[in-house]
């Protein structure tokens, strides 16, 4: 049984609060997953809210044969997906800008606040240099750790090809994270 | 026989502790004699633990309300986002850029215009009337200049577009 299936028919009857409990519901797995496939915090506020609007728009073209959850993804990675695909003259000043920050040099301890942020950081600039494919069923599943299934229904491909990019797209990033990381 | 496409996608399972304790023996016992596995199965489990450690970014303030103010219904919802401005402005720069092209090209000027003008860009043979025209300004004999002068004779006027003086074309001179 959907759990969103109740509050979707009352957003479909135009009750605002319902929609507002929607966006309420997800807000934070959106706005992760676009943070983590962009690697941009203002560019990962606008596409978030596009997809809730686009979402509001289009709950008509929603069928119901997916959970509601899963043809919410499938429309954030089109729209994200879109915005990668297309980069703009700001987009890449503003890639620049990140590349020139210091890296992460050592984990720190659970509780600090600010080294959270800088291993944010740093893993979302690792995420940022995959190829797209892999970044996004990497994403999916190790940020918004979506089930296997999930994400073959979201990106439309085989759970076969789903493996294959995580395994592929975790060898790739392990590189990408070990110099600021200090694996061996 | 375990083959890697198989063995990668225990690799994968491995790394989210999703598997069984005969799969794990498989999967070892191919790795243990495959090094592209074995890396394989090390990156997954490396990168799985630091994934682990990226906490969730916080909302932007007022995230909410944005967007409920986009879909509310009613002249307050916002146009901008109603014709998608990024996106036309993403179309637009393209065209936009041909456009400037173009103008440069045109406003540089082709092969043909430059003989009609013997030789002369438009822009040097408009130079060289603009210096026609101002070469004896200083000397307030210039055609224009003279045509302004209320006191001027016709035949002063004949002479400056001529480029001669009317005590020249009198034969009084200046004894040169």
């Amino acid at each position: 049984m959907d759990p969103d299936r109740a509050l979707v028919e009352e957003v479909r009857r135009g009750n605002q609060e319902a929609f507002a409990d929607l966006v309420g519901r997800y807000q934070v797995r959106v706005f992760n997953l676009a943070r983590a496939l962009t690697g941009n915090e203002a560019d990962a506020a606008e596409l978030a809210q596009d997809v809730f609007v686009k979402i509001y728009r289009g709950l008509g073209t929603f069928r119901g044969e997916s959970a509601f959850r899963t043809w919410l993804y499938r429309v954030a990675t089109n729209v994200i997906r879109s915005h990668i695909a297309r980069p703009s003259v700001f987009r890449w000043l503003v890639r620049r800008e990140r590349n020139d920050a210091d890296p992460l040099e050592t984990l720190a301890a659970p509780g600090d606040i600010e080294a959270r942020v800088t291993q944010r950081d740093a893993i979302d600039r690792a995420l940022g240099q995959l190829p797209t494919d892999l970044r996004m069923a990497v994403t999916l599943r190790d940020v918004e750790g979506l089930e296997y299934k999930e994400i073959s229904e979201v990106l439309d491909i085989p759970i076969g090809t789903v493996m294959s990019r995580i395994a592929r797209g975790r060898e790739k990033l392990r590189p990408l994270l070990a110099a600021s990381l200090g694996w061996t | 026989m375990l083959m890697c496409d198989t063995a990668e996608a225990l690799v994968v399972r491995e790394a989210d502790g999703l598997l069984a304790p005969a799969e794990l023996a498989g999967l070892e016992a191919h790795a243990a004699g495959c090094e592209a596995c074995r890396a394989l199965r090390a990156a997954n489990l490396a990168v799985k633990r630091a994934m682990a450690l990226r906490t969730d970014a916080m909302v932007p303030s007022g995230f909410a309300p944005r967007v409920l103010a986009c879909v509310a219904p009613g002249p307050s919802a916002d146009w901008l986002e109603a014709v998608d401005w990024r996106r036309w402005t993403e179309w637009m720069l393209p065209v936009a850029a041909a456009l400037l092209l173009i103008a440069g090209v045109a406003g540089n000027g082709g092969s043909t215009s430059t003989a009609a003008n013997g030789g002369l860009s438009p822009s040097e043979s408009s130079a060289t009337v603009s210096e026609a025209w101002t070469l004896s300004a200083e000397t307030e004999s210039s055609p224009a200049t003279s045509a302004l002068r209320q006191d001027v004779t016709s035949d002063e006027l004949l002479a400056t577009m001529l480029g001669t003086r009317v005590a020249d074309a009198e034969g009084t001179g200046n004894g040169r």
